[in-house]
């Protein structure tokens, strides 16, 4: 670039594109949101078959299509935003530099140089003439082998003696103001040429199939448009480190909607994760980290199918020298293991993607997707609300027990959809959000002998202590977005099914700025780690526990005897002092049934809690001090 | 000992016996498929297509706001086309000529997409006016689809090249 390339650009051309594309991204996100809750659920709930399947398909299609160009059109608008920033300063440096020169009575040439009038005292009986200088760019100034440690710094020394010894004043200012063009320049020139191969990787793809290689180019362009935003970013205000909360939603507030934008396009994995933002917000990135997960996950997967170890090796006995039998080689296990852990996480991503696509059918309304990291901790991270909680009447947090995994996390999104829709028969008037909060590395076993365990790991209260200070932020980060975006609290229920509810008892045990909810219910709990209802903080009034059947006592018993209760005290227990709650449920797993979407006892008694209709759930006992 | 602490005792002591339990559990998930039933409503097609064309419709409009973000987007620009001579850079802005590529590959992207979601209607309309002979044929017509737009090797703004 160069002065009269400067000189004639419109950085607001920069500016104007960015403002089409943050358009189009947000409308083509509406289309996007139309897509799947008005169109695929309904499909899907209307028709069945073939024929419909094949549509359905095309249906899909256009919605990574369509979330595709949210995307890059996210990633558009702040690289040209950012591009903007960076040429309009240094086009406001130029602008600086020719007014001064000008209100010097010098003239600056059509290549930047600067043209000054005679002036200064006579020399030999003459007014020492005018002339013409051209400045340079602080770096390039050195032209001295002396001093190559700065020779910025030397430039200016040296421009600075030949003012003083230049008979004419003009000539030092001169020097100064062609030098401060010259740098204008340099400026554009190094932004110019640091984002043209930038903005040209976000070239749209050239057929519209999105596949999993797309997927990862998007990745590369998040990362490319990153590192060229650098000083762009570097002047907006970084997400607080280790933030609680309540900082965190603080900061979020505080940004302008295009820093915020330029946040939520280059770090959709931490903006996803952050406790306190918005629901809108993080359901946005976390859709671009699932999808950009699925993309990694299924070419892993590709090259890892294409290259089978061998499975096993034949064991000779070292004395005969005969074989005695097979083993599955140490390559192929490992190999086994992380085939696993990635069909895990295929298996997920799809169960997420169906709830997605739900929205609309029996009522469910639109899915939220708050925390999603296939590999985060040993079995993945999942949190997805049914309906928005930051603006939600009434908000339960649902965790799962034993044996929860990314993989079958369809089961407890089924539980919360339930709790959902017979909270939302109860109280129609008010909103309800429910969140299945799978953040949290899940015993296997809860019984002797279930996945081999001889003891099982659901007696060890270690899962639930790791687990409390991860909840406690995530709820603390539900009540401070809620806040944000309403400026109260809402009705709040934490709900712990098996080992889920020792978990929450450990995290009571973190206090906070905030109440952990307004109400607790324990399901089929093996213990709470505390043996008074009261020591969870709350009254006991609003600490409600339930049994079920069957193999219920294995799971309650069994963690009374491992120590999950304190003092062998469990939450069903009178001495425990909650509400014991009237239960129907012939199975450790059955609290959540419905016939012909009528509910059960249990499903129907927790779904009054969540709602407040305290006077109608059915007890077995009240709560006592 | 409690009735149930013998209890827990003989499982523990079944599932020593039995070491051989420890891979059966461990793949916890089923994948849940459809029942394949058919099932086929007027009502339902209909209702899909419209809401297609509504789609399409918002397509038209970001395309519409993308173009109102360019200043002049068929104008010619002689600073952002002066070629390259020699090493030195062109005097031009490369950003402006840049953008100006990102943009037409972006008009070309969802004037595609509107492209599609027409022949989604129609076909998504005709299965609702059964224009097919049976589900089959309307499931051909879905899949023709599918091989229209297939998949190149190339990804957003990678160079022919590569």
């Amino acid at each position: 670039m160069d002065y009269a390339t400067l000189k004639a650009l419109q950085p607001s051309e920069f500016e104007d594109a960015a403002v089409g594309y943050r358009a189009t991204r947000d409308l083509v996100s509406g289309a996007k949101d139309i897509l799947e809750q008005r169109i695929a659920g309904r499909m899907q709930a209307d028709l069945e078959g073939e024929a419909a399947s094949a549509a359905l398909e095309q249906l899909r299609e256009l919605w990574q299509n369509f979330h595709y160009v949210q995307v890059e059109c996210g990633l558009l608008t702040t690289a040209l935003t950012a591009l903007f920033a960076e040429m309009q300063a240094a086009k406001k440096k130029l602008e600086a530099a020719v007014e001064d020169a000008r209100a010097d009575k010098m003239t600056v040439n059509a290549d930047g140089s600067v043209s000054y009038p005679a002036g200064g005292e006579k020399v030999d009986g003459k007014v020492p003439e005018g002339g013409k200088v051209t400045g340079s760019a602080g770096g390039d100034r050195g032209g001295s082998p002396l001093d190559p440690a700065d020779p910025s710094s030397l430039a200016d020394a040296l421009d600075r003696q030949a003012a003083a010894q230049h008979p004419n004043p003009y000539f030092g200012r001169a020097v100064e103001y062609a030098n401060r063009i010259a740098e204008a320049v340099e400026e554009a020139t190094e932004a110019d040429e640091l984002w043209a191969p930038k903005l040209r990787q976000l070239k749209a793809d050239d057929d519209l199939t999105v596949s999993a290689k797309d997927w990862i180019d998007v990745q590369k362009d998040t990362t490319g448009v990153r590192t060229a935003a650098k000083s762009y970013l570097d002047d907006i205000k970084p997400p607080p480190k280790h933030g609680d909360p309540i900082t965190n939603a603080a900061w979020w507030r505080g940004l302008s909607p295009e820093e915020q934008d330029a946040y939520l396009s280059l770090h959709p994995a931490s903006v996803g994760d952050l406790d306190g933002l918005p629901a809108e917000v993080r359901d946005e990135a976390n859709r671009t980290v699932l999808a950009e997960s699925r993309a990694r996950v299924t070419e892993e997967r590709t090259q890892l199918l294409a290259h089978e170890p061998t499975k096993s090796k034949v064991l000779y006995d070292p004395e005969t020298g005969s074989p005695v039998g097979k083993v599955d080689t140490v390559e192929w296990t490992q190999w086994n293991d992380r085939k696993k852990r990635l069909d895990n996480a295929i298996s997920g991503i799809d169960i997420i993607q169906r709830r997605f696509e739900q929205t609309g059918t029996d009522g469910l309304p639109k899915a939220y997707l708050l925390g999603f990291d296939p590999f985060a901790n040993k079995d993945g991270r999942v949190i997805i609300a049914n309906g928005n909680p930051d603006t939600a009447d009434h908000t339960a947090v649902f965790v799962p027990g034993t044996k929860t995994v990314l993989g079958n996390i369809d089961d407890e999104i089924d539980k919360s959809d339930r709790l959902w829709r017979q909270s939302n028969k109860l109280a129609p008037g008010e909103s309800t959000s429910t969140i299945t909060w799978f953040d949290y590395d899940a015993p296997r076993s809860a019984k002797p002998g279930e996945a081999g365990d001889i003891d099982p790991e659901a007696r060890d209260d270690s899962y639930a202590r790791k687990a409390a200070p991860t909840l406690r932020h995530f709820m603390d980060g539900t009540e401070a977005a809620h806040r944000s975006a309403t400026g109260d609290t809402s009705h709040t229920t934490l709900i712990g099914h098996s080992y889920g509810s020792t978990v929450i008892g450990d995290t009571t045990k973190y206090p906070s700025d905030y109440r952990v909810a307004d109400d607790i219910i324990a399901v089929g709990s093996p213990g709470m780690q505390v043996d008074r209802a009261a020591d969870l903080g709350l009254n006991p009034k609003h600490v409600w526990a339930m049994a079920g059947g069957g193999d219920d006592k294995w799971v309650r018993e069994g963690g009374r005897l491992g120590g999950l209760g304190d003092n062998g005290v469990i939450p069903t227990d009178e001495a425990f002092g909650a509400n014991l709650m009237e239960s129907d449920s012939p199975s450790h797993g059955g609290f959540w049934a419905e016939e012909n979407n009528r509910p059960s006892v249990s499903l129907e008694n927790q779904a009054k809690v969540i709602v407040g209709r305290y006077d109608d759930v059915k007890l077995h006992r009240e709560a006592h001090w | 000992m409690t009735s149930f602490e013998q209890e827990w005792a003989q499982a523990k002591a079944d599932a020593s016996a039995d070491v051989s339990t420890r891979l059966a559990s461990a793949d916890g998930w089923n994948s849940g498929g459809n029942a394949g039933g058919l099932r086929s409503d007027k009502k339902a097609w209909s209702a899909a297509a419209s809401g297609v064309g509504t789609l399409k419709e918002i397509v038209k409009t970001a395309l519409t706001e993308l173009e109102r973000g360019q200043k002049s987007p068929e104008g010619f620009d002689p600073l952002a086309v002066i070629p390259v001579i020699g090493p030195t850079v062109a005097p031009g802005s490369q950003c402006v000529a840049a953008q100006r590529e990102v943009y037409q590959s972006w008009k070309r992207y969802l004037d595609d997409v509107t492209g599609r979601c027409d022949a989604l209607k129609g076909r998504l309309e005709k299965s609702g006016q059964n224009h097919y002979k049976n589900d089959k044929a309307v499931q051909g017509a879905f899949e023709e689809l599918e091989k229209r737009y297939k998949d190149t090797p190339r990804a957003g703004g990678q160079s022919r090249a590569r």
